[in-house]
């Protein structure tokens, strides 16, 4: 980093005159310190890492107007394309935008009527209204639980081999709540992470903290239950840094980090913070707190329900570095504590509230920039800093530093709202681009780092689902409430433990639910999720793999609850007049109308299959489409 | 509309560029060692196909083939400070003393007419000792489980490089086009989870990924048509989908589309192909008990009869990953827990693919990402090695290496790769030469750079050639 080098050479005045001013406050040994560490920088010498700065007040970038960009994001973006020579891709066509918007705020596709009323919204900003109408929609929360579940590894199972069913999904309907409710990232982070030691915590704000009771858990009174349970202080640590800071600082459980400035005393102080929740035994005989709420089942009845929360011990367990990372062997005692690098000299009491405030400060270089990036990830495929889990010295740099500053502050001052956070994105010339790929582009810029054009890429296995549900007419958009067991191949759970029960198939609607509903089994989860990337959830997952094999076709083709969904889009296009059919069924699938060519080679296509089966043809290929399984 | 040229570029080198045998004949003639020709008129390829045995989570060099007297030797005392010097242990930190050499508790015997020296926990390997090359000086730089496997894969510790599996479908293609041309197959005890990336294509085309079967169970799932459609109304729909798509991949030039095609044809045939393949009642009892197989199991020996059926049906890569080679805390619990699952098959693999004639034309890749340390992580019972990289063992087998071999060697204390080290990109240059493929020939352009699976380094080991 050249920033502090460059203010060293630019002082305003000469060192002479800056001692005498300074030093009678300062002191010596401040001053010698201060022109040591900026010397240090001009030579490149320990330079602080650029992520260990807070985010820059950067001014906008000045754009020429004949670029015609509609957002402050635009203007950064233009000016790294344009200093190559090339330029933006042009504006996608509004049909393909709506289903972008779509598919990103919802995970669920156009419907058709929806698209008659966009396009007869005549107003200059017909887009934008798309956007907050969608913002707005209880889809949206549903949609971003989706991310926000895989990084709390959210699951209904408790993992390891035992792999038995617990009650979490309270913790699920929160994530849904609060962010259809446009929490602030402050208080979604705080709530969740320390909501039971707010003062007169709220029964919501509890069940939040069952973030960190996703963990998976041993069970029994296990004679290994000690090394469980510090297991489960070591996955807490290490989401939490993947998740708020950006840092894997799991290394450090073991031996002083190698390359981020996380020593192992360190990693116990922290250790410290989150070994204070009571366990088996302690207390009760449960696997950790609970608590006990009513709510109403599908039936009306008031049922009780036990939350998994976080709670704290009345006298605080000592904690000691583990030699090696083994907790047998203990090496010196850790107070509670942040890592030095963070530490700012202000004496303060370590706790998972102190250290959840301590996180949400607006001077933290670390929380609103990796939450920020996390976002642009979730509209743009790839994060400005492309490993969005790890923005220390191995991670990657960011492709746009001063944009990510400049969108960190106005996250942050506009009160960590992350639903004007995702309009500031969607509202941009940027993110409303052709995703087509460029000749011009290929050799200089094949990761679309420079983002001169909209990415393209496969849907999550979530919104595949749901989406062949939606065209199809299946999906039952109720939300909330216990997890339900859609069809899923014979023998697949075979490998669960006998006690964790069967697969006991939904009935009726619940087969139709959104796929965040589907029970997550950790140790087997659902092959329709797993086939198309979907993590197992045993930790946490900040970037989805991508891929694209044989077995995702075999699966949309064959697996039966698609071809439930085929036939059930087949007898609704079989109900339409002929004339109408073609268009419908692209309507409803791919949410365009099919060109002259499209229309000409299916309808000649179709005349010759038996009419029986026509419809069955149309809406098998559809939903197989390419176009169908990406955000394009 | 006009065909976008980038388009036009990519649809003619997937869709005529590329036979059946992968990339063009005059290609894959470029790719063949220049060095065959004339330094070693020989070296035509001997193998077509791979089957490399990872043993996911690094098995002990010193406990299984890389014996150490002088451990037994100095059991106990502290290692000698020489060979530590800027030595990163992952777990032993130095903070609690100096590590402590550790002998053996295994024993090791002399075996078939090569006499190699093989551990008693792979009483069966040792049978078939003869066939094999022992590499004991392998080295690497990598000490942490996802990097390593990583760098052992695809020459670079980073994601984002192809690996092994992936260069040689790009290469060489597939010699089965009704199945992937790289086939990764899991077992054993999971300690750290097998991640996509293991087998990934990194910047080549995705079609080169390494697909994944289910450890249990039906290997792939929806295999069968819905009930009621027939084949033809089928070839009728996936012709439309082709269309669909080849027409869109005009517009948007996207490589994954043309994945995307390539991938629904590949799962139409593997609809025929697959249920043959795994179907394991095919085999004879004694076949079976060659392996240890058990239809239906989650098995290592499962998935090497699996192995060698897909061999034998031209898939050129089958990558096997047995999990739970992690033996910090136990190793006289873990390590013959591992061996056991192992042994009997791996050595049923090369006697089956032997008296098959098969032997000839694969090559067999054994190890995992790193060794295991000679000093002890632990004490008293619950004793156990550490991560080891900077000498360790692995073994080839099979088409084109020399057999009954040792190669290389590490120091007294088995710590360090002393004679004739081999570094990863040196193992990866020999076993492409084995395949014919010159390392340095076979390249991908990608940002402006000529990649390749041995990055900047790697040379072949003749002595480990026939």
């Amino acid at each position: 980093m050249t920033a502090k080098g460059t203010k060293a050479w630019h002082l305003p005045f000469s060192l002479p005159t800056l001692y005498r001013a300074v030093m009678p406050r300062l002191g010596l040994r401040l001053v010698c310190a201060l022109l040591g560490m900026a010397w240090a920088s001009v030579n490149g010498e320990d330079a602080p890492h650029w992520a260990f700065s807070a985010p820059k007040a950067v001014p906008v970038p000045r754009t020429s107007p004949a670029a015609n960009l509609r957002h402050p994001i635009d203007a950064f973006v233009w000016h790294r394309v344009k200093a190559r020579g090339i330029a933006l891709s042009p504006q996608a066509d509004p049909d393909r935008l709506a289903r972008r918007l779509s598919l990103d705020l919802r995970g669920l596709p156009v419907s058709p009527s929806e698209r008659m009323a966009y396009q007869n919204d005549d107003s200059l900003n017909a887009l934008d209204r798309l956007v907050d109408r969608w913002l707005a929609s209880p889809f949206y929360g549903e949609r971003m639980a989706q991310d926000w579940l895989d990084l709390a590894r959210y699951a209904d199972t408790t993992g390891h081999a035992a792999d038995q069913p617990r009650t979490m999904w309270l913790f699920r309907d929160w994530v849904i709540d609060a962010l259809n409710a446009d929490m602030p990232y402050d208080q979604f982070t705080l709530e969740q992470l320390a909501g039971d030691r707010l003062p007169s915590a709220s029964e919501a704000q509890q069940i939040a903290t069952g973030f960190h009771r996703n963990s998976m858990q041993a069970l029994g009174n296990n004679p290994r239950k000690e090394e469980f349970r510090v297991r489960g202080v070591v996955d807490r640590l290490d989401v939490t840094g993947q998740v708020w800071l950006g840092l894997s600082i799991a290394c450090a459980e073991c031996h002083d980090h190698t390359h981020d400035p996380i020593s192992q005393k360190d990693y116990y102080g922290l250790f410290a913070i989150f070994n204070q929740v009571p366990h088996y035994g302690e207390t009760f005989h449960v696997h950790g707190p609970r608590l006990t709420v009513s709510r109403k089942n599908a039936h009306g009845d008031t049922i009780a329900v036990d939350a998994q929360v976080m709670d704290t011990l009345l006298e605080p367990r000592p904690t000691f570095v583990h030699l090696r990372g083994n907790y047998e062997m203990r090496g010196e005692r850790v107070l509670p504590g942040i890592p030095a690098v963070f530490d700012d000299g202000t004496e303060r009491e370590w706790n998972r509230l102190s250290f959840a405030q301590w996180l949400i400060a607006d001077e933290h270089p670390l929380t609103a920039r990796v939450a920020v990036n996390r976002a642009w990830q979730q509209f743009f495929h790839h994060g400005l800093v492309r490993t969005a889990n790890d923005f220390g010295k191995y991670g990657e740099a960011p492709s746009h530093p001063d944009l990510l500053d400049w969108m960190t502050r106005r996250f942050q001052s506009g009160g960590w709202s992350l639903k004007r956070l995702h309009r500031d994105f969607l509202t941009s010339t940027v993110y409303r681009q052709r995703s087509a790929f460029r000749t011009d582009l290929h050799e200089q810029d094949p990761k679309n780092r420079w983002l001169a054009r909209a990415p393209r890429f496969r849907l999550t296995a979530e919104t595949l689902r749901d989406q062949a549900l939606a065209v199809s007419g299946l999906l039952v958009p109720t939300m909330g409430g216990p997890s339900v067991f859609p069809s899923q191949p014979e023998g697949v759970g075979q490998f669960r433990d006998a006690t964790a029960g069967e697969w006991e198939e939904s009935t009726g609607s619940d087969r139709f639910r959104r796929s965040l509903y589907t029970f997550w089994q950790r140790m087997a989860p659902h092959p329709a999720m797993t086939t198309f990337d979907a993590p197992t959830r045993e930790t946490c997952t900040v970037t989805r793999s991508l891929t694209n094999t044989p077995l995702q076709a075999l699966a949309m083709l064959n697996d039966p609850a698609m071809v439930e969904a085929q036939l059930a889009f087949a007898g609704h296009l079989d109900r339409l007049p002929h004339s109408a059919r073609l268009e419908q069924a692209f309507l409803a699938a791919l949410n365009r109308l099919p060109n002259t060519e499209e229309y000409a080679y299916w309808s000649a296509l179709l005349l010759k299959q038996p009419a029986d089966e026509r419809a069955a043809i149309l809406a098998t290929v559809l939903l197989n489409l390419d176009e169908f399984l990406t955000r394009e | 509309m006009t065909t976008h040229p980038l388009a036009e570029a990519w649809t003619r080198r997937h869709f005529l560029g590329r036979s059946a045998q992968g990339i063009g004949t005059a290609a894959l003639a470029s790719l063949l060692s220049p060095r065959g020709a004339g330094a070693r008129s020989q070296s035509l390829p001997r193998a077509k196909h791979v089957i490399a045995l990872f043993m996911s989570g690094g098995p002990s060099h010193v406990d299984l083939f890389d014996p150490k007297p002088e451990l037994a030797r100095r059991d106990g005392q502290p290692i000698p400070d020489e060979l530590t010097k800027g030595v990163h242990f992952a777990q032993i930190s130095r903070q609690s003393g100096k590590p402590k050499l550790k002998a053996s508790p295994y024993h090791f015997q002399k075996h078939g007419q090569s006499g190699i020296p093989v551990s008693e926990l792979l009483p069966h390997t040792a049978e078939i000792i003869d066939e094999i090359a022992v590499v004991r000086s392998l080295h690497s730089h990598v000490f942490n489980h996802d990097p390593a496997v990583t760098y052992l894969n695809t020459g670079h510790e980073r994601v984002g490089r192809p690996t092994m599996g992936s260069w040689l479908s790009y290469g060489l293609g597939s010699e089965n086009e009704d199945l992937p041309a790289f086939v990764v197959l899991t077992s054993g005890v999971k300690l750290q989870p097998l991640l996509d990336n293991y087998w990934s294509s990194g910047f080549l085309p995705t079609q080169h990924q390494g697909v994944e079967f289910r450890p249990a169970g039906d290997p792939v799932l929806h295999l069968r048509r819905p009930p009621g459609i027939s084949k033809a109304r089928r070839r009728t729909e996936l012709d439309l989908i082709r269309w669909m798509n080849a027409r869109h991949h005009r517009d948007f030039a996207d490589p994954e589309i043309l994945t995307r095609i390539q991938q629904y044809e590949l799962a139409f045939r593997m609809q025929a192909s697959v249920p043959e393949l795994t179907d394991l009642s095919q085999e004879t009892n004694e076949t079976l008990a060659l392996y240890g197989a058990r239809p239906g199991e989650r098995s290592y020996a499962n998935n090497c009869l699996l192995a060698r059926r897909l061999v034998e049906r031209g898939v050129r890569f089958v990558q096997l990953y047995d999990m739970g080679w992690d033996a910090h805390e136990s190793l006289v619990k873990d390590l013959p827990r591992q061996c056991r699952a192992i042994d009997r098959a791996t050595a049923g693999l090369i006697k089956d693919l032997k008296r098959r004639g098969l032997l000839e034309e694969t090559l067999i890749l054994w190890g995992g990402e790193f060794g295991r340390t000679p000093v002890v992580e632990g004490a008293g019972r619950l004793w156990g090695r550490d991560h080891h990289p900077h000498g360790f063992t692995m073994w080839m087998a099979g088409g084109g290496i020399r057999r009954g071999t040792v190669y290389g060697a590490t120091d007294p204390f088995g710590f360090h790769a002393e004679e004739n080290p081999v570094a990863v990109h040196d193992f990866h240059a020999t076993a492409l030469h084995c395949l014919g493929v010159d390392h340095e020939a076979l390249t991908y352009r990608f940002q402006g750079r000529d990649f390749r699976l041995t990055d900047v380094a790697g040379k072949v080991v003749p002595e480990l050639l026939r």
